[in-house]
């Protein structure tokens, strides 16, 4: 590989590092485009890459959350095992997919999520979930708390109806092992909006959640050939590097502004992508 | 939080942080070699026990919950450590066969 590609390849893995911290995506749905479109590279060894970044990239988040003690690890195991079964079906979904079937798949997510940014640019954190589950019969055994430095007080939570969670979790591991995503994007609101867990908390279990499971589609995607070792390396680090830029970006830039920008620039991926993939003429 | 969930966020976090700084020397050690150094056997062969280093780290991660929770005797998270390290494993079998 040409010294000149491969940093082509790292800048744009930098750049889906910080534009997926700043959103709250992870960088496999700004990775997948940018290779496909940018460089050329086959959807299947794009989203191969993208799984293999993604278990790195959060695992690296794990460590700061497990040391400020945001993540649920009790609930991350519970839901960690369905997730993984479903990552695991959704790494032989997406290599048994064509080329075509893949890209538009993806196209289709990419206008699902530019959707939802515009629709809800900022999500708001559910408040006061004190112990919420308690008073409606929650699971003790999976109880919560983390001290919040931005509210200056430590927060205790009871998460309810984890089972229902584990239908959810499921369909995040299959859609995550299908088109080389975390899975964040359906873990992280079905926690906070069905779980009752604390925003940031909710956030911390599904980095969790991703460690442990995104594995399970990468490996198949691998044993297929679609992980290139030194793509798949640069892709790593880039992404990395990236992410911890972009969280820090997200607490100085205005973040509505930010959603509705980059809203605009998944949309237009995504019809790129669709265009790709069924051949239709787009301007 | 228990004294064992207690030593299990220590232990999960050292884990990963040596998992990941493992893997990641041998990410860019690999691509110097590669890159730089123009021995591409070579760098493809640390590059790719950077990303093995990778995906050996979440069944780590399950095993280590499974032996915590089996010391504490809590049957349930035992239990749903014991599943995600099958499922862990299977998908590698899966995989390869």
């Amino acid at each position: 590989m040409e010294l000149g590609y491969a940093a082509g390849l790292g800048l744009s893995a930098v750049f889906a590092g910080v534009v997926g911290a700043m959103l709250g995506l992870g960088g496999g749905v700004i990775i997948v485009p940018l290779y496909t479109l940018g460089f050329g590279l086959p959807v299947h060894v794009a989203v191969g890459t993208s799984l293999v970044a993604v278990v790195a990239n959060a695992s690296t988040a794990t460590t700061v959350y497990l040391k400020t003690r945001l993540t649920n690890v009790r609930l991350a195991l519970i839901l960690g095992g369905v997730t993984a079964a479903g990552a695991l079906l959704g790494g032989f979904i997406g290599t048994s997919l064509s080329g075509a079937w893949l890209g538009g798949t993806f196209g289709a997510l990419l206008l699902g999520v530019g959707l939802i940014m515009l629709l809800r640019p900022d999500r708001t954190p559910r408040p006061g979930p004190a112990l919420a589950g308690a008073e409606a019969g929650g699971e003790g055994d999976l109880d919560g708390s983390y001290y919040d430095p931005a509210a200056g007080t430590s927060v205790a939570y009871r998460p309810v109806g984890a089972r229902r969670g584990l239908t959810f979790s499921f369909l995040a591991g299959t859609m995550a092992g299908t088109l080389g995503i975390g899975g964040g994007v359906i873990q992280v609101p079905v926690m906070n909006l069905l779980l009752g867990l604390p925003m940031k908390a909710a956030t911390a279990t599904s980095s969790h959640i991703i460690s442990l499971t995104a594995a399970a589609g990468a490996v198949v995607y691998a044993a297929r050939g679609f992980v290139d070792p030194v793509i798949t390396a640069v892709t790593i680090i880039g992404v990395i590097v990236g992410s911890r830029t972009g969280a820090w970006l997200a607490q100085v830039l205005p973040g509505a502004v930010i959603k509705k920008v980059f809203a605009v620039v998944l949309f237009y991926m995504a019809l790129r992508m669709l265009a790709q993939a069924f051949g239709f003429p787009l301007f | 939080m228990g004294v064992h969930d207690e030593r299990l966020y220590e232990r999960l976090g050292l884990v990963l942080r040596v998992g990941v700084a493992v893997s990641l020397t041998l990410l860019v050690a690999g691509l110097v070699v590669c890159l730089a150094a123009g021995r591409e056997r070579e760098g493809v062969i640390l590059v790719s026990l950077g990303i093995l280093t990778m995906f050996v780290l979440p069944a780590a991660q399950s095993v280590l919950a499974l032996v915590t929770y089996r010391a504490e005797g809590n049957r349930k998270l035992a239990l749903a450590a014991l599943g995600l390290l099958v499922v862990q494993v299977a998908a590698v079998a899966a995989a390869v066969l």
